[in-house]
């Protein structure tokens, strides 16, 4: 049994229901497509091969169990938390100020499915890969949130989804949608956190269009359990003088794998991606990113950072696309990556397509190991060994980690990195505005 | 305090000490001078606890404990520190929560309790102030983008905040100019005391005007082939090394 053949016995759209149309039609492609495999140029260095044979239950419905500690709830007075994809009404927010409205995907679905059809057609469509294909057949759980023109919410709201270990293997196509209006401005946390002992299949997609002058700094946390799979993937849609930041913090689940995208649509618009991802035995991470300068006068700042321990084995690729009537772009691309064990592998492979000609595009990728010199020199202070290798892990992460604005994030952040809270934490970096 | 006895050191199957001998009491500044190539550094490292070294025979006793068999940060645990020739930059790691992180380290290592976060500050403070490096410099990471007078006064700052009990210097005047000299030796001469001891490694005999040594030993060929007072490095400044190999070929 796998997810195809267990949707395939679940999955009986009601003719009656909202979107059923498109719901069907989206099946079709995911299933016409098929499972990817390493022989898709995409694929190529992750495997699905026995990810995703659970007997998944699909749109469960409200049982929920109780999740251990989730961070940074406590440190959001805005969120909305789902826990096995069930809203969790006690732990939601206040009012949030005028000018945003959230309302969750069931509302939407309620109340007014149509104006889901444009986003459904056009993440179904023919181009569309399975996993979203899938997402736009079955999501029912998620949220869409929307900014006014001119709103701005720099207090960040927490979206969580948490899978507990009392679930069943539950499978989840949790749906994020964003529209910031024109000079909007929206700190998003994406959070996917999973207890130790669940085992879920999630593939979420979460759907960002920054309107014109518009800010979104997009934060997504995955911390799913070490037994889960997780296949996520980030649309981002820029329009002209906006910014969209996009932070990527990958530590969790057995296979995981994100594809973010970023469409720089009109002149002015630009992009940041920070990423961040660190595997352990047993672990496999992949980060597909895709940059298209679709106009002139864009820019796009990306840098990622992996570190592999144990037997780990970490994926990037960065694709970045000059257009050819995009002049006078700039893309910067680096990805550096840290082994910490000789079984750990980091494969990463930047991947630039210009057919503009007067652009500045600079990119870099390394995979190195620990300096000896540094660890002596640490050790030499009166650092034990185990210390001197967090710190010195923690200091080749702290490029990424400090550009995260939220500091009870980045504290998260440090903590994981050196297994210790006590980190004084660098002055934050102002993005470039 | 220390006691070298006979060390034979190689690296890479190379013989780079050939049975040198050593004794450090408390309380008294060795200058450790000679050639390049002569085996200075190599004593430096291999008393630090530097992987790359193969120690053949003999040994290295600190405070009567064989010190070969412990590990770097033991070493440091026991009293050891040692300024580096060469700071390493570290990314990414701030400066001060790597002082504060080694200091801890120690005192966990002497069973003692964590530094009072108040009072490491304050010790800081006064340190830095002491040596005349910039504030700023505390919050950076650790010797990345410092220029290289200040790579060496932040190994002194190190040092006074950890307060060793047996400090090598190796060739920490190199590279410094007359200013910085004087202040890096400022920051040794502060913390001499009875119970500290320190081997200053050097090439040049203009360290020990400002840091006046007890005892002058030569190194050369991976021995020790003369020892005497602090007259013996004002005469190899004037003459030279040539005429002691000569003596001792």
């Amino acid at each position: 049994m796998g997810i195809l053949q267990t949707l395939a016995r679940e999955f009986a759209p009601d003719p009656a229901a909202p979107l059923a149309d498109l719901r069907a039609r989206a099946f079709a492609h995911a299933r016409q497509r098929g499972v990817p495999t390493p022989r898709d140029e995409a694929w190529k260095y992750t495997d699905l091969q026995g990810h995703l044979e659970g007997d998944y239950l699909v749109n469960a419905g409200p049982k929920r169990g109780a999740p251990s500690a989730v961070p940074l709830l406590d440190a959001t007075p805005y969120r909305l938390v789902f826990i096995d994809d069930t809203l969790a009404p006690d732990l939601a927010a206040p009012a949030l100020p005028p000018g945003v409205r959230l309302r969750t995907l069931a509302a939407v679905l309620a109340e007014d499915p149509a104006s889901l059809r444009a986003l459904m057609a056009r993440h179904a469509g023919e181009d569309a890969n399975f996993f979203t294909a899938l997402n736009m057949a079955c999501a029912r759980v998620g949220v869409v949130i929307e900014l006014a023109a001119g709103c701005q919410l720099t207090t960040p709201l927490l979206i969580a989804f948490l899978h507990t270990g009392e679930a069943e293997q539950h499978f989840s196509a949790p749906l994020v949608i964003v529209n910031a209006g024109p000079n909007s401005q929206l700190t998003l946390i994406e959070l996917h956190h999973g207890d130790a002992a669940a085992t879920n299949l999630s593939t979420p997609l979460t759907d960002l269009t920054a309107g014109a002058g518009s800010i979104i700094e997009h934060y997504r946390l995955q911390l799913e359990g070490a037994g889960a799979v997780h296949i996520g993937s980030v649309q981002a849609t820029i329009e002209r003088d906006a910014r969209v930041g996009s932070h990527s913090f990958a530590f969790g689940s057995k296979l995981a794998r994100v594809e973010i995208c970023a469409k720089l649509a009109a002149p002015g618009a630009a992009v940041v991606l920070n990423g961040l991802f660190s595997v352990g035995a047993g672990q496999h991470i992949d980060h597909q990113t895709r940059i298209d300068h679709q106009a002139p006068h864009t820019t796009s700042v990306e840098l990622y950072k992996g570190l592999a321990a144990g037997d780990g084995r970490g994926v990037f690729r960065g694709q970045v696309i000059v257009q050819p009537h995009a002049q006078k772009i700039s893309a910067r691309q680096a990805s550096h990556n840290l082994l910490l064990s000789p079984f750990a592998e980091i494969d990463t492979k930047p991947e630039l397509e210009i057919y503009a000609d007067d652009v500045t595009c600079a990119h870099g990728a390394t995979v190195g190991q620990l300096d000896d010199a540094a660890l002596f020199y640490l050790c030499s202070r009166g650092i034990p060994a185990a210390e001197a290798h967090a710190l010195l892990t923690f200091g080749f992460t702290q490029e990424v980690v400090e550009q995260v604005s939220f500091e009870p994030l980045r504290r998260l952040l440090a903590a994981r990195l050196t297994g210790s809270a006590d980190i004084p934490l660098p002055e934050r970096i102002e993005p470039a505005s | 305090m220390l006691s070298i006895q006979n060390l034979h050191v190689e690296i890479d199957g190379k013989p780079i000490l050939r049975g040198l001998n050593l004794e450090v009491g408390a309380g008294e500044v060795h200058a450790i001078m000679g050639p390049n190539g002569s085996g200075k550094s190599t004593l430096a490292h291999v008393l630090a606890g530097k992987p790359g070294y193969l120690v053949t025979a003999g040994t290295v006793t600190f405070k009567g404990q064989d010190l070969l068999a412990l590990a770097p940060e033991e070493r440091a645990g026991e009293g050891v520190f040692l300024a580096f020739q060469y700071p390493v930059e570290i990314p990414g790691v701030n400066n001060v929560y790597m002082l504060k992180a080694a200091l801890n380290g120690i005192r966990r290592y002497r069973g003692l309790p964590e530094i009072d976060a108040v009072e490491f500050l304050a010790r800081v403070k006064a340190k830095t102030a002491a040596l005349g490096l910039k504030e700023g410099l505390l919050s950076r990471p650790v010797n990345q983008g410092f220029s290289g007078g200040e790579k060496k006064r932040n190994e002194i700052f190190q040092m006074s905040v950890l307060e060793p009990a047996l400090a090598v210097l190796d060739e920490t005047d190199s590279g410094l100019d007359i200013d910085a000299l004087r202040i890096v030796a400022e920051g040794v001469n502060q913390l001499r005391d009875a119970a500290r001891s320190f081997v200053v490694v050097t090439h040049y005999q203009r360290l020990l005007d400002y840091i006046v040594p007890d005892v002058v030993h030569v190194l050369a060929h991976g021995q020790i082939i003369k020892t005497g007072s602090r007259e013996l490095a004002l005469e190899l400044e004037a003459r030279g090394y040539d005429w002691l190999l000569q003596a001792v070929a």
